[in-house]
C-alpha cells in the first residue's frame, strides 16, 4: 500500500510540477514574445538577436531564439509548419522557396523593410510573380582555405585553374602532404567541390549557362546530356586521390582538425570555419573554386538563411516588428561582424574582410558569387536535391556508382519533387 | 484456466440446470437478463475504470496519431504545397517499387538478424560462465551490462570517432600500431553496416546476458541431480536440463531483438546517416528521409506498411508470450 | 550461490580445467567492453593533438576545466532538472497506469472486450511512434501542450505502456486469486484490494518497469526534440546534440559533453546496479 501511495503521489507531483513549469514560462514577461529558430549557433547569430531585442524593448516585445541541430532542422520545421505551428519568424536556407511555395510565409512585398536589400539578396525569397516573402540574414560564400606553409614546403603556387589544382595536389602528395582534408561522412564538402567546379568550368566559362539550371528546375532540361562531361572531368579528383573513399568514413569535425593541425594543405569551407582555423594559429589564405578560366573565377555562395513572418503566427504584428528589427542596419551589421568573411545584402552594410581573404575579396566585389541549387529552388525543394547529391557523391567516391549514375539519380529525384 | 473468482463466489443463479438455448428456455433467459446484466456491469466497472486511464492515454497519444498517419498515407500532402488531394493507394505503389526501400528492408533484416545472432552467441556463453563458480562474477556482470545504460546517440558519436578512417580514428591507430593497414570502417559500403552492428552487439549483449542469467537461476537444481542420477554427463545434462530451461529467455531475446532490430534508427543516424550512399539506410531512416524531404504522404505509407509487417511479427510475439505464460503458471 | 552441478565430483573436475581459460576469455572481453569508455574519458582530458598522437595513453596533465566549460555550456543544472522531471513523471505514470491495466486485464481475460483492449495496447509494441509524428504533433498542439514537459511525459507513458501492461499482466498471473477473494469477503472493493493486496505483490514487476522506463525516458531524444522548443525546457541529450551539431567545434571538446551526457545514468547504475540488473532480469517474467 505504501509503495502504491508513493507512486501515485509521485505521479501527481511530477505531472503537476511539469505542468507548472510550462505555465510559468508562458506567463514570463508581460510583453509579447516572438519566437525565432534556426541552426545557427549563438556565436553566429547571438549579437544580432541582441541588437534586435534592444530595438524591440520600447514596443515591449521580446525575441526568443532557439537553436536546432542542422541535420534535424528541416524535419523539425516542416513538422511544425504542417500542423499550423512553428516559430513566429521562419528562418530557412535552400528550403526557403519551398516554404514560400507551401504558403507558410506572409507576403512582405509592400513593407519598407524589403527596400533595403539588393535584388540578388531577395532572390531566394521571391516567387515567380515577383512577390517577396523574406529577407536574407547575410551572405555566405565558400572557397578553398590553404595552408601557406605547406604550400611553400611542397613548392606549390595557388592554383587558378582545375588543371593547376590537380598538379598542386600531385605535388603535395609527392611531398607526403595530404592535399585536401574532407570529412564526407556528415558533410557536404564534396558538393562544394563539385558545384564550385561546375560554376567555374561549366556554368560561367564552359558549354553551359545558368539558364540550364532554370530549365532543369522547370523540367525543360535534364542534367543528363549537360553535366556528363564536366562531371567526368571533376571526377579526376578521385582518380588523383584528392577525394578518397576513406574520407567517406570521416566525421566533419575530425577533418577540420586535420587541416588545423597542419596535416592537410587545403580545406573547402567558408566564413563559419574561419575562427577555428585562425585560433589554431595557421598561416593561411583562401582561394576561389577553380575551373578552366583563371580570369573569370566564381565563388560558391548566395543568401544564407532568409527570414520571414509565419502566416500562422499568433502575433503577426509583433512578428512583423521583430522582422523589421532583425533586418535593421544594426542587427545586419552585428551578424556580419560576428562572422568575419560574411557579407551583407543590406545596402550600406559592409562585412569585415581579414587579410586571409585577399584573393577572394575582388571576386566578391565583382559579385562573382552564385550557386546552382539556389537556381533550382524556384521550382523544387532544393534541400532534397542536396541530400540526394550528398548521398550520390558518397557512392561515386566510394566506387559504388559512376558519375552518369549520379546524374540519372538527380534527374529522377527532380522528376518526383517539382512543384 | 479457472473461472474468475467473483463468478465462483456468486451464489448460483436460481435457474434450472443449463440447457441448450433453444425454444422455451430462450424466453425464460430473456426475462432475467436485465438484472444480471446490471450486476455484471457493477461487478466489472472497477476493472473497466482501472484499464481506462491507460487506454485513454494510449488512445490519444498513440492510436489517434497512427490513424492520422493512415489517412495521410492516402494523400499527397507535402511541405511545399498547401493543397492536399486524395490519391488512393498511389503512395503504397511507389513505396513498394522504390529500389531504395527494397534495399532498406534488406538492411533492416540483415541488421536485425545479425544483431540477434551475434548478441546471443556472445551473451549465452558468457551467461553460462558467469553462472558457474568463477571469480569476480559481480564485476564482470557490472561491466558487461554497463554499455546498456548509455544513450544510443552518444554511443553512436563515440564509435564514429573510434571507427574514423583518418589519423584520429582509435581503431585504425591501434591497427597501425600492430603493423596492419587502415580499414575504412564507416566509409566502405561493404563494411559500414557491419561496423554499426558491432557497436550494437557491444552495447546490448550484456543486457541479453542478464536475461539468460535470470533464466539460469530459475532452473531447479534438483533437475541436475536427477539427470546425474540417470547417468547423464555434463554435456547431456546441459542438453536435457540447461537448454530447455533457457528456452523462455531465448524466445524473449530473439523476438524482442528482432522487433527492436527492425526498428533500428538512432544508431544509424548518429553513425552514418544512412551512408555511404544508401549502404546503411534502413526502413525507418528512409521513412524519416522521405518525411524530412517533405513527402508526408509517402512517408506515412512507409509507416503503415511497416506497421502491417510488424503486426504480423507481433502476432507471433503474442503467441510466444502466451506460451511463456502457460509455461510459468 | 552453488548449484548442484558443481557439487557433483565429475563435473567439478571439468570445471577446474576450463575455469582458468574461461577467466582469461572473460577478462579479455571485459577489456574490449571497457576500451571505448576508457577512450571517451581519457580523450576529455587531452588536446586534439595529444588525442591524435596518443589516443590510448593517459593524459599528460589533469585539467578538469574542460568539464567546467562543458557544464556551463550545457546549462547543466537546468537540463538535468528537466530530464529528471520527465523521467520521474514517465516512470510514475507508466507504473501507475500499467499496473492497474495489466491487473484488470488479466483478471478479466475471459471477456472479449478485455482481450480486444489488450491486443490494442500490444500493437504499440511494434510501431515506432516517431513515424506518426505529424499526427502526434497535431494532438499535442490541440491539447495546448506544445513546449511543455508534460507533453513528453504523456508521450513516454503512451509509448511504454504496452510493455509495462504486458509485464504486469503476466505477473498478475502469479498472484493467487484467493488473496483477493479474502479481501473481498472482508468487504474491500476491487480498487482497494488492488492497492493494499495486489500492488505490493507486484513489486518485482514494478522494479522492472521502473528501471526499464528510467533508461528509456532518460535516453529519449526524439520526444524532447520535437516537443520542447525553448531552451529552458530542454533535456541533457539536446544539450549534447546542440554542440555535436556545431561546425566549428574542436572535436576533442565534444567528449566532455558526451561524458556529462551519460554520467547521471552511469552513476545511477553503479549505485543501484543490483536493482537495475534485477529489473532487467525481471523482464523475463513477462
Amino acid at each position: 500500500m505504501r509503495t502504491a501511495a508513493a507512486v501515485v503521489t509521485l505521479a501527481t507531483a511530477s505531472l503537476s510540477l511539469a505542468g507548472c513549469a510550462s505555465a510559468a514560462s508562458g506567463d514570463a514577461g508581460s510583453g509579447t514574445k516572438v519566437t525565432i529558430a534556426s541552426w545557427y549557433e549563438d556565436n553566429v547569430i547571438g549579437t544580432s538577436i541582441d541588437a534586435a531585442n534592444a530595438a524591440l524593448e520600447s514596443d515591449d516585445i521580446t525575441l526568443e531564439y532557439t537553436q536546432i541541430p542542422l541535420d534535424q532542422y528541416n524535419t523539425w520545421l516542416s513538422t511544425q509548419l504542417a500542423s499550423g505551428e512553428g516559430p513566429d519568424i521562419i528562418m530557412d536556407g535552400a528550403s526557403f522557396p519551398a516554404r514560400v511555395a507551401a504558403g507558410n510565409l506572409v507576403d512582405i512585398s509592400d513593407e519598407t523593410v524589403v527596400t533595403n536589400f539588393t535584388e540578388e539578396g531577395l532572390a531566394l525569397a521571391t516567387d515567380a510573380d515577383g512577390n517577396v516573402y523574406g529577407v536574407p540574414s547575410y551572405g555566405w560564400f565558400s572557397g578553398v582555405f590553404y595552408n601557406k606553409d605547406l604550400f611553400e614546403q611542397a613548392g606549390v603556387e595557388v592554383p587558378t585553374t582545375f588543371d593547376e589544382f590537380l598538379d598542386a595536389s600531385d605535388k603535395l602528395k609527392a611531398a607526403d602532404i595530404t592535399p585536401l582534408a574532407a570529412g564526407l561522412a556528415d558533410s557536404d564538402k564534396a558538393i562544394h567541390s563539385l558545384m564550385g567546379y561546375l560554376e567555374n568550368a561549366y556554368y560561367r566559362n564552359g558549354e553551359g549557362s545558368p539558364e540550364v539550371d532554370t530549365d532543369f528546375a522547370y523540367g525543360e532540361a535534364t542534367l543528363d546530356g549537360n553535366w556528363n562531361d564536366p562531371l567526368e572531368e571533376w571526377s579526376k579528383l578521385i582518380d588523383h586521390g584528392v577525394l578518397t573513399p576513406e574520407m567517406v568514413g570521416v566525421p566533419l569535425s575530425q577533418s577540420l582538425a586535420e587541416f588545423t593541425d597542419g596535416k592537410a594543405a587545403m580545406y573547402i569551407s567558408g566564413a563559419w570555419d574561419y575562427q577555428a582555423i585562425k585560433d589554431a594559429g595557421l598561416d593561411f589564405g583562401m582561394f576561389s573554386h577553380v575551373g578552366n578560366a583563371a580570369d573569370n573565377q566564381w565563388l560558391l555562395g548566395g543568401p544564407a538563411a532568409s527570414m520571414g513572418v509565419n502566416v500562422d503566427s499568433k502575433n503577426p504584428d509583433a512578428a512583423m516588428k521583430a522582422l523589421e528589427a532583425l533586418a535593421s542596419e544594426d542587427a545586419m551589421q552585428a551578424i556580419v561582424d560576428a562572422n568575419p568573411g560574411a557579407f551583407s545584402y543590406y545596402n550600406g552594410v559592409e562585412g569585415d574582410f581579414p587579410a586571409e581573404y585577399e584573393l577572394v575579396a575582388p571576386l566578391l566585389a565583382e559579385g562573382h558569387v552564385a550557386v546552382g541549387w539556389d537556381r533550382w529552388g524556384v521550382n523544387m525543394p532544393a534541400q532534397t536535391m542536396l541530400d540526394t547529391l550528398t548521398k550520390g557523391l558518397q557512392s561515386v567516391i566510394s566506387g559504388q556508382q559512376s558519375t552518369d549514375d549520379l546524374i540519372k539519380q538527380l534527374d529522377d529525384q527532380a522528376d518526383s519533387i517539382r512543384y | 484456466m479457472p473461472h474468475a473468482p467473483a463468478e465462483q463466489l456468486r451464489p448460483p443463479p436460481p435457474t434450472t440446470a443449463p440447457s441448450p438455448r433453444s425454444g422455451p428456455s430462450l424466453a425464460a433467459g430473456k426475462k432475467r437478463r436485465p438484472g444480471a446484466a446490471r450486476a455484471q456491469v457493477r461487478r466489472n466497472l472497477p476493472y473497466v475504470l482501472m484499464v481506462l486511464p491507460a487506454l485513454i492515454i494510449f488512445g490519444i497519444f498513440f492510436i489517434i496519431p497512427v490513424i492520422r498517419t493512415a489517412l495521410l498515407s492516402l494523400t499527397d500532402q507535402s511541405n511545399h504545397s498547401r493543397e492536399t488531394s486524395f490519391i488512393g493507394l498511389e503512395n503504397y505503389a511507389e513505396a513498394l517499387t522504390n529500389p531504395q526501400i527494397v534495399a532498406g528492408i534488406q538492411h533492416s533484416l540483415i541488421y536485425a538478424i545479425a544483431v540477434v545472432v551475434l548478441q546471443n552467441l556472445l551473451a549465452l556463453p558468457v551467461a553460462l560462465l558467469l553462472h558457474s563458480k568463477i571469480p569476480f562474477r559481480g564485476a564482470f556482470r557490472t561491466i558487461f551490462f554497463g554499455p546498456a545504460v548509455l544513450s544510443v546517440l552518444v554511443v553512436g558519436y563515440l564509435w564514429s570517432y573510434v571507427f574514423s578512417s583518418n589519423d584520429y580514428g582509435l581503431l585504425n591507430t591501434v591497427l597501425r600500431g600492430v603493423g596492419l593497414a587502415n580499414v575504412n570502417w564507416l566509409g566502405d559500403p561493404n563494411l559500414a553496416l557491419g561496423s554499426i552492428i558491432a557497436t550494437q552487439v557491444w552495447q546490448w549483449f550484456g543486457y541479453q546476458m542478464v536475461i539468460y542469467l535470470a533464466a539460469l537461476q530459475t532452473i531447479n537444481p534438483d533437475l541436475y541431480e536427477a539427470a546425474a542420477l540417470d547417468g547423464a554427463g555434463r554435456w547431456k545434462s546441459f542438453c536435457s536440463v540447461t537448454l530447455p530451461g533457457l528456452i523462455p529467455a531465448f524466445q524473449i531475446t530473439v523476438v524482442t531483438g528482432l522487433i527492436s532490430g527492425l526498428k533500428v534508427f538512432d544508431i544509424v543516424i548518429s553513425m552514418t546517416n544512412g551512408g555511404p550512399g544508401y549502404a546503411t539506410e534502413t526502413v525507418l531512416t528512409l521513412m524519416y528521409r522521405k518525411f524530412s524531404e517533405g513527402n508526408y504522404g509517402l512517408a506515412a505509407s512507409f509507416g503503415i506498411l511497416f506497421l502491417l509487417v510488424s503486426l504480423l511479427i507481433g502476432s507471433l510475439l503474442l503467441r510466444v508470450f502466451r506460451r511463456l505464460e502457460t509455461r510459468f503458471s | 550461490m552453488t548449484t548442484t552441478a558443481q557439487r557433483l565430483p565429475s563435473i567439478r573436475r571439468t570445471r577446474r580445467r576450463t575455469s582458468t581459460l574461461a577467466l582469461i576469455c572473460l577478462i579479455a572481453l571485459a577489456i574490449l567492453v571497457l576500451i571505448p569508455i576508457y577512450y571517451l574519458i581519457v580523450t576529455t582530458l587531452k588536446s586534439t593533438t595529444e588525442a591524435a598522437s596518443n589516443p590510448m595513453g593517459l593524459p599528460s596533465t589533469l585539467d578538469l576545466s574542460v568539464y567546467v566549460d562543458a557544464f556551463n555550456r550545457m546549462e547543466y543544472p537546468r537540463a538535468f532538472l528537466n530530464t529528471f522531471l520527465i523521467t520521474l513523471g514517465s516512470v510514475a505514470g507508466v507504473v501507475a497506469l500499467g499496473s492497474m491495466a495489466g491487473y484488470a486485464l488479466h483478471r478479466k481475460a475471459k471477456s472479449r472486450l478485455a482481450s480486444i483492449a489488450f491486443l490494442v495496447l500490444l500493437s504499440g509494441l511494434m510501431f515506432p511512434y516517431q513515424m506518426s509524428i505529424l499526427g502526434l504533433y497535431e494532438v499535442v498542439k490541440g491539447l495546448g501542450l506544445m513546449n511543455s514537459l508534460l507533453a513528453v511525459i504523456l508521450i513516454n507513458i503512451a509509448v511504454n505502456l504496452p510493455f509495462a501492461t504486458l509485464l504486469f499482466y503476466s505477473f498478475t498471473a502469479t498472484i493467487p486469486r484467493e488473496l483477493e477473494e479474502a479481501a473481498g469477503i472482508d468487504g474491500a472493493g476491487v480498487f482497494r484490494t488492488f492497492l493494499t493486496i495486489v500492488f505490493p505483490l507486484l513489486r518485482p514487476a514494478v522494479v522492472t518497469v521502473a528501471i526499464l522506463n528510467t533508461l528509456s525516458a532518460w535516453n529519449d531524444f526524439m520526444g524532447p526534440l520535437y516537443f520542447l522548443h525553448s531552451r529552458d525546457k530542454q533535456v541533457i541529450l539536446q544539450e549534447v546534440y546542440r554542440n555535436i551539431g556545431q561546425f566549428s567545434i574542436d572535436w576533442a571538446s565534444l567528449f566532455p559533453m558526451m561524458v556529462l551526457g551519460v554520467l547521471p545514468l552511469v552513476v545511477f547504475y553503479l549505485i543501484l546496479q543490483r536493482y537495475v540488473i534485477g529489473g532487467v532480469a525481471g523482464s523475463i517474467k513477462g
